[in-house]
C-alpha cells in the first residue's frame, strides 16, 4: 500500500508567493537581457520574439563604440573606488572611536553624524553648484567624489559602529594585555575581526556611487559623466534603438550582479548591520 | 549631444569659463536670455552684408537683437511630414491631402487593425509631444504656424492664445481623443521614438524634424517606401509665406564672451555661415543649409533627398525666439499635454498657460 | 580632558620610548601622542569632513534661501523671508506637496505590506533561503536609470509586454497608454518605487525576526498556538524596532526621491506626478531661480525632520 503523503498547503503557498514575487520582480531584467540580443526588426515585432535568432552580441559592441561609454565606465570606476577607499579610511577609525571610547562630546558628535543622513540630497544641488563653481570644479571627478562622501561617510560610520559594538570588549582588553596599545589593538585585532563589515561597507559604498544619479546629473557636463548619466543621455534623446539601449542597460548592472553572486553573505550582513544597529 | 546640454550652459557661464569657445545652438532656445545676460559676443564685424543677403530673410531677425548679430546660422531644420507611399496608395490617394480635414480622413482610413484581434496595430498619424526636451514646443509650434498663427505679437504680448493657437491645440487633442487616429502615447514620445514607430510600420504618417530624414529613409524594412512632404496647412486655400508659415528651428554658431580666443572663434563662426561650409553641410552632411545660394548647385540638389520640399519649407519658414525659455517651455508642455490627455479642455488649457506665464513673469 | 576606555584602564606593558636615534624618538613621541588621544584622532577627521561636506552646504543653503538669486537675470539681492512668503502663496507648491504625499504614502503602504509578507515567508522553514534572499535583493542594487528604462519598456503602449499580456488574457481590448492619465501614472510610479524599496525593508524585517529566540516558537507550539496567532501576537510585537526603522527609511527615502519620478514619468502627464524633489530640481537647475530652490529645500528638510522625529516619538511613547 502506498503511503499517502500529506501536503502542507501553507508551505506550498509560501513557496508559490516567493516564486511569484521573484518572477515578477526579476522579469524586467530578463526581458532587457532578451531585448539586448535582438536585431533591429525583432525588437518591434508584435507578438514579441521570445528567443532571438541569431543572438546578436553586436548590440553591445555598437553602444560601446557609438558614445564614449568606455570613458563613462572609467569615470564611474574611479569615483566609486576612491569614494569607497576614502569612506572606509575615514569611517573605520571613526566608528571604532565612537563605539569604544567614552569621551566628552561622543554622543553629540555621533548624533550629528547620523542626523546628517536626514538632509535630503536634493537640497544640496544649489549649494554644491555654487561652491564648486567658486573653485571651478564643476565637471571634474573631484567634485563628484566630494559630493558622494556626503551621503556615504555617515552611512559607513553607521554600519561599522554596529559591527564594532558586536565585537566583545574583552578582545580589546586581551590585546592590551598582550602588549598592544590603542592603535595596534584597532589595527591588528579588531579590524581583522570586523573584516566582513568592512567588506560590506566597501561594497555598499561602491554600489551607491555606481548607481547615483542626481549629483552626477547636476555636477557633470562632458568630462566627468558617469555611467548612469551616459545611459540617461542615451535614453533621453530618443535617437536610439531599443536593443542598443537594452544592451547598455544590462551593461550598467554588471557590478550589482557580480557582487550579488560573489559577496552575497557580506552584503546581507552589512545591510542588516547598517539598517538595524543604530 | 545629449538633449540636456543647453540647460546647463547657463550654469556653466556662472564660472565665466572658457570651456566652450563657440556654441552651436538653435537661437530659439537661448537668444534673448543669453544676450541679455551678456554672455555672447556681437558678430557684426565678421559678417559681410553679402553673406546676410544670402540668408533666408525670415531668419535674420532671430539672429539679431538691438541691431547686433549674435548667431550665424548654418542649418535650417524645417518640420516635414513623413508618410508611407504604399499605404497611401492602398487608401486611394496619390499624394498627401491639402488641408487638415483631408488629413484626418486619410488618417482614419490608415488607422486599422491588421491581424483582427481588435487591437489597432497601425495608426494613421503620429507626432511627438514628450515634455522633456523641446518636443512639445516644436510640435505645437508647427501646428500653430500652419494654422496661420504665431507665438508672440510685435510688442511682446502672447499671440499663441488666439483662435489659431486654439485651433492647433484642439486639433492636436482631437487627433488623439476624437478621431482616434494618433496613439495616446504621443505625449511621451520624443522625435527619435516617432522614428521607431515609422520604421516599424506602427504609424503611417508622422510629423517630425527634417534632421530625422536620413535615418528614416535608410531604415529597414520600410525606409524605401517613405515619402516626405511639407506640413499641411489648416485650410487648402492658405498660401505658404502669405497666410501661414512653416516652423523651422535652425542651428547657429555663437561665440562665448569669456572665450580665450574670441577672434579665432568669430572667424570660425563666420566661415561656417559662408557658402563653402553651407555647401558642405548640404551636399556632404545632407543637412538643410541655411544659405539660399547653395540651393542653386545642381550637385547639391542631386545629393539632398527632397531638396525642393526642404527649400520650399525653408523659404516660407518662421523663427521666433522666446524670453525665459525653460520656464516658457515647461508651462507650454504642461498645458499642451493636459489638453491632449484631457485633463483640461483646450480652451481651459490655453487660459491656464497664459495665466501661469503671467504669474511666473515669462513675458 | 580625561580619556578612559569603557571598562578597564589601559594596561600598557611595552614602552615605546626607548628608541635611540632622533628620528625614532620623534616617531615614538608622535606614536605615543596618537595613542593617548586615539579617541579624538580617530573620530575628528571624519567629523571635520562631514562638517565641511554636509554642514557648510546646509548652512549655505539656509543662507541662500533668504536671497533672490536669478542666474538668468544676473540678479542677487536680500529678500528676507520673501521666498518663504511666495512659497506659501505658490499654488503649485501645495499641489506638488500633495503629490509627494500620495506617492510616499502609496509606496510605503504597498511596499511595507509586501515586505512584511516576504519577511514572514522567508522566516518560515523553507529551503534555498540564500537563493531567495539574493533574488529578492537584486532590484535594490540596480541603478535607478536602468530600472526605469526597463519598466518603461515593459509598459510601452505599442511595444510593451504588459499590454500584450493583458490583451491575450482578454482584460484589455486595445493598447492602453499607462502613463497617459494621472491615476495609472501615479499608481505605476508607486509600484516602481515599491519595487525598489521592498528588498531593503524585507531584509530589515527578516533580520528582526531572526532575532526572536527559537525557544519562543517551541513554547508556542507546545501551547498549541497557530501560525497566524503566533505571528500576530509574538512576532510582530517583538520586531517593533525593525518595523519602525523600515518605515522610517522607506518613507524618508521615498519622500526625497528624485531619480525615479524624474526618469519614470518625468512629472507627467502634464504635472500630475510632479513631486517636490522634481520641482526643486526644475526651479534650481532649469529656471535658475536658486534662492527659491534653496527655500523649497529648506522646507523639505524641515518636513522630513518633523516626520522622522514624530515617528520615533510616537513609537517611543508606546513602548
Amino acid at each position: 500500500m502506498k503511503k499517502i503523503k500529506k501536503i502542507n498547503w501553507i508551505r506550498v503557498g509560501i513557496y508559490a508567493f516567493l516564486i511569484l514575487f521573484i518572477i515578477i520582480s526579476l522579469f524586467p531584467l530578463f526581458w532587457m537581457l532578451d531585448t539586448s540580443f535582438k536585431s533591429d526588426e525583432e525588437v518591434f515585432k508584435m507578438p514579441p520574439v521570445w528567443f532571438p535568432s541569431p543572438v546578436r552580441l553586436e548590440n553591445y559592441r555598437i553602444f560601446l563604440l557609438q558614445r564614449p561609454f568606455v570613458k563613462y565606465t572609467l569615470n564611474s570606476l574611479i569615483v566609486a573606488l576612491s569614494v569607497s577607499a576614502l569612506c572606509i579610511g575615514l569611517g573605520a577609525p571613526a566608528a571604532y572611536g565612537f563605539s569604544r571610547f567614552r569621551f566628552r562630546g561622543n554622543r553629540l558628535m555621533f548624533g550629528a553624524i547620523l542626523s546628517s543622513r536626514l538632509v535630503p540630497p536634493i537640497s544640496f544641488i544649489v549649494p554644491f553648484t555654487m561652491i564648486f563653481s567658486w573653485f571651478k570644479m564643476i565637471d571634474t571627478l573631484q567634485a563628484l567624489i566630494i559630493a558622494y562622501i556626503f551621503f556615504n561617510l555617515p552611512f559607513v560610520i553607521w554600519i561599522l559602529s554596529g559591527f564594532f559594538k558586536s565585537i566583545p570588549q574583552e578582545l580589546d582588553d586581551a590585546a592590551r594585555i598582550d602588549g598592544c596599545n590603542n592603535i595596534t589593538a584597532f589595527w591588528k585585532v579588531i579590524l581583522p575581526i570586523a573584516r566582513p563589515g568592512v567588506i560590506a561597507g566597501t561594497i555598499l559604498t561602491f554600489l551607491m556611487c555606481w548607481n547615483e544619479f542626481l549629483f552626477a546629473l547636476v555636477l557633470t557636463r562632458l568630462n566627468a559623466k558617469t555611467l548612469p548619466i551616459g545611459l540617461y543621455d542615451f535614453f533621453a534623446d530618443g535617437f536610439i534603438r531599443a536593443n542598443w539601449l537594452a544592451a547598455a542597460t544590462i551593461y550598467t548592472l554588471i557590478p550589482a550582479i557580480v557582487f550579488v553572486l560573489f559577496f552575497q553573505k557580506h552584503l546581507i550582513k552589512g545591510i542588516l548591520a547598517g539598517a538595524v544597529k543604530a | 549631444m545629449g538633449q540636456r546640454n543647453e540647460k546647463f550652459i547657463p550654469v556653466e557661464y556662472r564660472n565665466y569659463t572658457s570651456t566652450y569657445d563657440v556654441l552651436d545652438f538653435p537661437p530659439i532656445w537661448c537668444m534673448p536670455d543669453w544676450v541679455d545676460a551678456g554672455w555672447l559676443v556681437p558678430l557684426n564685424d565678421v559678417v559681410p552684408p553679402r553673406m546676410m543677403n544670402q540668408w533666408f530673410p525670415y531668419m535674420v531677425p532671430s539672429t539679431m537683437k538691438d541691431g547686433k548679430i549674435y548667431f550665424i546660422r548654418h542649418q535650417v531644420e524645417p518640420r516635414v511630414i513623413y508618410y508611407r507611399k504604399d499605404l497611401i496608395g492602398n487608401a486611394g490617394y496619390k499624394e498627401m491631402p491639402k488641408d487638415w480635414t483631408g488629413l484626418v480622413n486619410l488618417a482614419k482610413k490608415l488607422t486599422m487593425d491588421k491581424n483582427g484581434d481588435g487591437n489597432i496595430d497601425q495608426w494613421g498619424y503620429g507626432y511627438s509631444a514628450s515634455p522633456t526636451g523641446e518636443t512639445v514646443h516644436e510640435t505645437f509650434g508647427s501646428f500653430l504656424y500652419v494654422a496661420g498663427g504665431k507665438f508672440w505679437n510685435e510688442d511682446g504680448s502672447p499671440a499663441f492664445n488666439g483662435p489659431e493657437g486654439l485651433a492647433a491645440l484642439k486639433f492636436m487633442s482631437d487627433l488623439v481623443n476624437k478621431y482616434k487616429v494618433t496613439p495616446p502615447g504621443v505625449i511621451s514620445y520624443r522625435e527619435g521614438n516617432l522614428t521607431d514607430l515609422l520604421d516599424s510600420g506602427a504609424v503611417a504618417i508622422g510629423e517630425g524634424d527634417c534632421s530625422l530624414m536620413l535615418r528614416i529613409l535608410s531604415s529597414k524594412p520600410y525606409g524605401s517606401k517613405i515619402g516626405v512632404t511639407a506640413p499641411i496647412p489648416r485650410y487648402a486655400n492658405m498660401k505658404p509665406g502669405k497666410d501661414f508659415r512653416y516652423f523651422s528651428k535652425g542651428i547657429g554658431y555663437c561665440v562665448n564672451r569669456y572665450s580665450k580666443h574670441v577672434e579665432a572663434a568669430k572667424r570660425l563662426a563666420a566661415w561656417v555661415g559662408g557658402y563653402e561650409a553651407n555647401w558642405f553641410e548640404g551636399a556632404v552632411e545632407l543637412n538643410t543649409p541655411a544659405n539660399k545660394a547653395v540651393y542653386e548647385s545642381p550637385y547639391l540638389k542631386s545629393r539632398l533627398p527632397f531638396a525642393d520640399i526642404l527649400l520650399k519649407t525653408a523659404e516660407n519658414g518662421r523663427v521666433e525666439t522666446h524670453k525665459n525659455m525653460s520656464l516658457f517651455e515647461d508651462i507650454l508642455a504642461k498645458g499642451v499635454i493636459s489638453a491632449i490627455h484631457q485633463d483640461r479642455t483646450p480652451e481651459k488649457a490655453m487660459d491656464w498657460m497664459v495665466t501661469e506665464m503671467k504669474r511666473q513673469k515669462v513675458f | 580632558m580625561k580619556v578612559y576606555p569603557l571598562r578597564n584602564r589601559v594596561i600598557r606593558i611595552k614602552n615605546y620610548s626607548d628608541g635611540s636615534t632622533g628620528m625614532k624618538k620623534t616617531f615614538t613621541r608622535i606614536f605615543n601622542f596618537v595613542d593617548s588621544k586615539f579617541c579624538y584622532i580617530s573620530t575628528l577627521p571624519a567629523l571635520i569632513v562631514i562638517v565641511l561636506v554636509v554642514g557648510f552646504p546646509t548652512v549655505l543653503n539656509f543662507y541662500m534661501s533668504f536671497f533672490v538669486k536669478n542666474l538668468m537675470r544676473q540678479a542677487t539681492y536680500f529678500n528676507g523671508v520673501g521666498n518663504y512668503v511666495s512659497l506659501v502663496q505658490d499654488p503649485v507648491f501645495w499641489s506638488y506637496l500633495a503629490h509627494t504625499g500620495i506617492y510616499t504614502g502609496g509606496s510605503v503602504a504597498i511596499g511595507f505590506t509586501l515586505a512584511l509578507c516576504l519577511a514572514l515567508a522567508l522566516n518560515s522553514e523553507i529551503r534555498f533561503r540564500p537563493f531567495f534572499i539574493v533574488a529578492i535583493l537584486l532590484p535594490w542594487m540596480t541603478p535607478a536609470v536602468s530600472g526605469c528604462i526597463m519598466w518603461r519598456w515593459i509598459i510601452h503602449d505599442i511595444y510593451g509586454l504588459l499590454n500584450f499580456f493583458l490583451i491575450k488574457l482578454g482584460i484589455l481590448h486595445q493598447n492602453f497608454f499607462w502613463l497617459g492619465n494621472s491615476f495609472t501614472a501615479t499608481l505605476l510610479l508607486i509600484l516602481v518605487d515599491a519595487w525598489y524599496r521592498i528588498p531593503l525593508s524585507a531584509l530589515i524585517l527578516f533580520a528582526g525576526m531572526q532575532r526572536i529566540p527559537l525557544e519562543l516558537y517551541d513554547a508556542a507550539k507546545v501551547d498549541g498556538a497557530g501560525r497566524w496567532y503566533f505571528t500576530k501576537n509574538i512576532t510582530i510585537p517583538l520586531i517593533k524596532p525593525e518595523i519602525l526603522i523600515a518605515l522610517v527609511i522607506q518613507s524618508m527615502f521615498t519622500f526625497r526621491e528624485f531619480g525615479i519620478p524624474f526618469l519614470f514619468t518625468g512629472g507627467g502627464p502634464g504635472d500630475s506626478t510632479e513631486t517636490l524633489a522634481l520641482y526643486i530640481y526644475k526651479v534650481g537647475n532649469l529656471f535658475l531661480r536658486e534662492g527659491y530652490a534653496a527655500s523649497l529645500s529648506v522646507v523639505m528638510f524641515i518636513i522630513i525632520t518633523i516626520f522622522v522625529v514624530g515617528y520615533f516619538k510616537a513609537i517611543g511613547e508606546k513602548s
